[in-house]
């Protein structure tokens, strides 16, 4: 089999091995890849390809060898995670394989990642993960199957995804996923999330990352309420939440933490603007430049940075560099606008 | 100064103490030095050894994170074993940790936890003697917001506390008013001694009864205000009791001050205006410094290079010229150490020239003369113009041994002038609080954004648990997998290391089965390296490398060097 391998060996190796894999690279990989992905979460016995460390130039042609069988849980890991960002049918056995791996590493990098594969019906294999031995793989499963809750994708299998999410809610031994059951158990059973239940889960005594995966999207309504709370430290919380589950829909979150009393709050919103902002938030954006706390403005300018490709913004930073009565403040839009120009020019050249 | 990976230099500031660490011969003898060096949290112990003084590393307290923080570290026989310790009062948590000399390790245990510290206000004063006269060294303070004494005192090797009195009668006491601590009015029990400068009057505090009791011992209205005199403490006159020498300088006088009968009887022991002004900053010392039960009082002037030893002979303080150092220039640019250093004759004198190659010069008299003799070399190990410091927590156990994760940072740094020195290790694998951090949910490890990258609400709570991190180290936490947070639908696969940390928290996380050469490559990252194409080095995308250990090149070496992380030495 590895002899007939096609040439894209040395980029899947590549992949399998990059210290911070960048998007752009897993996006660009394909069904083609998968064999050479299997080889890394469980390889043919005895038949190990030479030079997995790098040494290997293009495809393994000739260089095969029969030594001991080859495993390396770091790489097979990285490669179950890479076998269910292929959104494929092909991809769903190679990715069984790695889920019944007796590795959690490996089982958790399915978990995490399997709700992608959704569609080609891998519900069962997700019930699976939902009941794993290990506590950070029964986790991700949660939170995957709150991605794909309530859709058509977990409706054949529904009823034993509910026991084994109530199995979890009442006795896990995990915090998180205790927590985290009864939003996921929401979501199965297509019931409407409250504006208590979204404030319950804000409460909550897990990572806001998690809260957002469980609650999803469908949470977005009640978080913008939220921003409005009297207790700021609720409100910026709803922010970071609405700013994770909503993406750029939560543009009305940012607008309404931006006017709120709380510096904290308006902080949260400074900070989430880089990801909310669309064209038409200028008003927005404007308002946080003029705070009349420098750390929130500061923040707005350290968002602004990763919005240089809407052209109002720039002129914003200008007037805020010309005219701020802080000296930190003034200092950072120079050294954005400075950053800026520079990057422009060497565009040009 | 730069660093140095080994001894270092004894004069970057460090701190030494003198004591009989090792207890042999009489206890109160200070026979040997001890010094801590803030930047690795190593401790030294300077010893006579083979005829000369060796150095030895005695142990690392990186698990108390900095202790030369301004707390005051004591020295004293505590626990009554006859070997000097040295003690020290948390202020964080209200927790004294006792530091023994045992198989040439300095190994330290909590001595005891005083949570009721924090309700007798902030105003307090430590002395330190044996006050109960038991043979151990006592700790004795003062709180001065409801006037009580309290004494603490180790029974068993435990520390206890008992309330000694109050002098609410005499008003605050921690108004700047001299305290000295010494035998003054027997040879059995320490005793503590003030003079108030408002009415002149000396009181004695003694220890009877389980009472600090006070008796006023003197009044000196007749020499006016004497809190800005210079006094030395120390048996001048061989009664085997502390005496006060005190000297005004405006006047050349020397007065003695001992008990009789329980009262302080001052008189003059001499006029030394020929001399011209001695509070000029010259250096004193006072001692057994001739080999006799009696002690002197030496000083060196800078000004013509002369040492004066000063003895107390019937009613006269007679000085004598015991040396002169003129051509060795001016020795107060040198740390001096007194001591019985070398274990035979009197008290010595121990500098260390580190202009000269750390050499060490031990100063004793012997027939009236004061000489100095090379007394050993230290070895200050290799330079570095700059340092960092690592500190890992474990919330997942690594594949590869955390000293060999380190091993790999030092080894490929060093080469490039930065001192990689060992923080903590701090094992969390246990902590149920940390269980949704262990598979840590990363944003998109994207390090070089400017003014910052993005981090997951659980990247920001797993840096912010930095006990035991300075400002500026670089924590490295070793979680079981890092998961991308797949906030949208792009596809995301994680990382084996992630170096994007919240703003003021500088770190990186690390995959528990990441080969060791990572750990520099996310520490490069920290300090602003990006990658390259180039898989026989470090900052190579991936852990393919070729040519292991992979090469740092002299441009990433300099551009580490001038980051914000990398302390300048």
């Amino acid at each position: 089999v590895l002899t007939n391998m096609p040439t894209t060996y040395q980029d899947v190796l590549d992949l399998v091995q990059a210290i911070e894999p960048s998007t752009e690279a897993v996006a660009q990989l394909d069904a083609d890849a998968l064999p050479y992905l299997e080889s890394f979460i469980a390889p043919p016995a005895h038949l190990v390809p030479v030079g997995t460390m790098g040494s290997l130039g293009d495809a393994p042609t000739e260089e095969v060898l029969v030594v001991e069988p080859f495993f390396d849980v770091s790489l097979a890991r990285r490669a179950a995670a890479l076998v269910v960002n292929i959104r494929d049918a092909r991809a769903v056995p190679v990715a069984l394989r790695a889920a019944a791996s007796e590795y959690p590493e490996v089982r958790l990098a399915v978990a995490a990642g399997i709700w992608r594969l959704a569609e080609f019906g891998v519900a069962d294999t997700l019930a699976g993960l939902v009941n794993d031995a290990d506590g950070g793989v029964r986790r991700f499963a949660l939170l995957s199957v709150a991605r794909i809750a309530p859709g058509p994708f977990l409706e054949a299998i529904r009823p034993r995804v509910e026991e084994a999410v109530r199995f979890l809610q009442a006795r896990d031994s995990e915090p998180a996923v205790r927590v985290l059951a009864p939003f996921v158990l929401q979501r199965l059973e297509g019931a409407r999330l409250t504006r208590d239940d979204v404030r319950r889960a804000l409460e909550a005594d897990v990572t806001l990352d998690d809260v957002a995966l469980a609650i999803g999207r469908e949470g977005l309504p009640h978080l913008i309420e939220l921003v409005e709370s009297d207790d700021p430290e609720e409100a910026a919380r709803a922010v970071y939440l609405a700013d994770r589950v909503g993406g750029d829909a939560a543009g009305p979150a940012i607008k309404r933490a931006a006017e709120h009393d709380s510096p904290e709050v308006r902080l949260a919103a400074a900070r989430a603007i880089s990801r909310t902002f669309h064209p038409g938030d200028e008003d927005v954006l404007q308002r946080l430049l003029a705070d009349q706390e420098p750390a929130v403005r500061r923040m707005t300018i350290a968002s602004s940075a990763r919005l240089s490709s809407f052209p109002e913004v720039p002129k914003l930073v200008e007037t805020v560099a010309r005219t701020d009565r802080d000296d930190d403040v003034r200092d950072l839009a120079d050294e954005l606008l400075r950053r800026q120009n520079a990057s422009r020019t060497q565009d040009s050249c | 100064l730069p660093c140095y990976n080994f001894f270092g230099v004894i004069d970057d500031g460090r701190p030494v103490w003198t004591g009989n660490f090792e207890g042999a011969g009489f206890t109160n003898f200070d026979r040997s030095l001890l010094c801590y060096q803030p930047h690795n949290r190593d401790w030294w112990l300077g010893s006579f050894a083979s005829g000369q003084l060796q150095w030895t590393r005695v142990g690392n307290t990186t698990g108390f994170g900095q202790v030369y923080d301004g707390r005051p570290i004591w020295t004293g026989n505590f626990t009554g074993g006859g070997a000097s310790q040295l003690l020290f009062y948390h202020r964080g948590d209200h927790t004294w940790w006792l530091g023994s000399l045992s198989s040439s390790q300095l190994s330290w245990r909590l001595a005891e936890i005083t949570g009721w510290f924090a309700q007798r206000g902030k105003a307090r004063v430590f002395h330190v003697n044996d006050f109960t006269g038991a043979g151990g060294t006592d700790v004795l303070f003062y709180a001065a917001e409801d006037h009580t004494w309290w004494l603490g005192s180790f029974t068993g090797g435990a520390m206890g506390w008992s309330l000694m009195g109050n002098t609410s009668g005499f008003g605050r006491l921690d108004d700047g008013r001299p305290f000295w601590t010494g035998y003054f009015s027997n040879i059995n029990r320490a005793e503590v001694l003030f003079y108030y400068p408002g009415d002149h009057n000396w009181w004695l505090g003694s220890l009877s009864g389980g009472q600090l009791n006070w008796n006023l011992v003197s009044n000196t209205s007749a020499f006016g205000r004497v809190d800005n005199r210079m006094f030395w403490i120390d048996d001048f006159n061989a009664d085997f009791k502390s005496d006060l020498l005190m000297h005004d300088a405006p006047s050349g006088n020397w007065s003695l001050g001992t008990f009789v009968g329980g009262q302080l009887q001052w008189r003059t022991v001499g006029n030394t205006s020929g001399f011209g002004r001695l509070d000029d900053g010259r250096p004193f010392w006072t001692g057994y410094f001739r080999g006799v039960f009696q002690a002197d009082i030496l000083f060196y002037f800078p000004g013509d290079g002369n040492w004066w030893l000063g003895t107390l002979v019937g009613q006269n303080l007679t000085w004598s010229n015991v040396g002169n150092t003129a051509p060795r220039g001016d020795m107060t640019r040198f740390r001096f150490w007194k001591g019985f250093f070398k274990r035979q004759g009197g008290f010595d004198l121990l500098y260390c020239d580190t202009e000269a190659g750390d050499v060490w010069y031990l100063g004793s008299i012997v027939n009236n003369q004061l000489t100095w003799t090379p007394f050993g070399i230290s070895s200050r190990g290799s330079a570095f113009p700059s340092r960092i410091r690592l500190h890992f927590k474990l919330l997942a156990t690594p594949l590869s041994p955390v000293a060999a994760h380190f091993v790999a940072v030092r080894d490929l740094f060093g080469p490039h002038g930065i001192l990689v020195e060992m923080g903590s290790v701090e094992d969390l694998r246990t902590n149920t609080t940390l269980d949704s951090l262990r598979d840590l949910i990363v944003a998109d490890c994207q390090y070089n954004v400017w003014p910052w990258p993005s981090t997951t609400a659980a990247q920001e709570a797993l840096f912010s648990r930095r006990d035991l991190a300075d400002p500026g180290d670089i924590v490295i936490y070793i979680v079981r997998t890092i998961v991308a947070s797949g906030e949208t639908a792009t596809p995301n696969v994680g990382a084996i290391g992630c170096a994007t940390y919240p703003s003021g928290k500088p770190g990186a996380a690390l995959e528990r089965t990441a080969p060791v050469f990572v750990t520099p490559h996310e520490v490069g990252h920290v300090l602003g390296l990006g990658h390259i194409g180039n898989s026989d080095r470090l900052m190579f995308r991936n852990i393919g490398w070729t040519n292991l250990p992979p090469d740092v090149s002299v441009d990433e070496g300099s551009w580490m060097r001038g980051n914000d992380l990398t302390v300048e030495c």
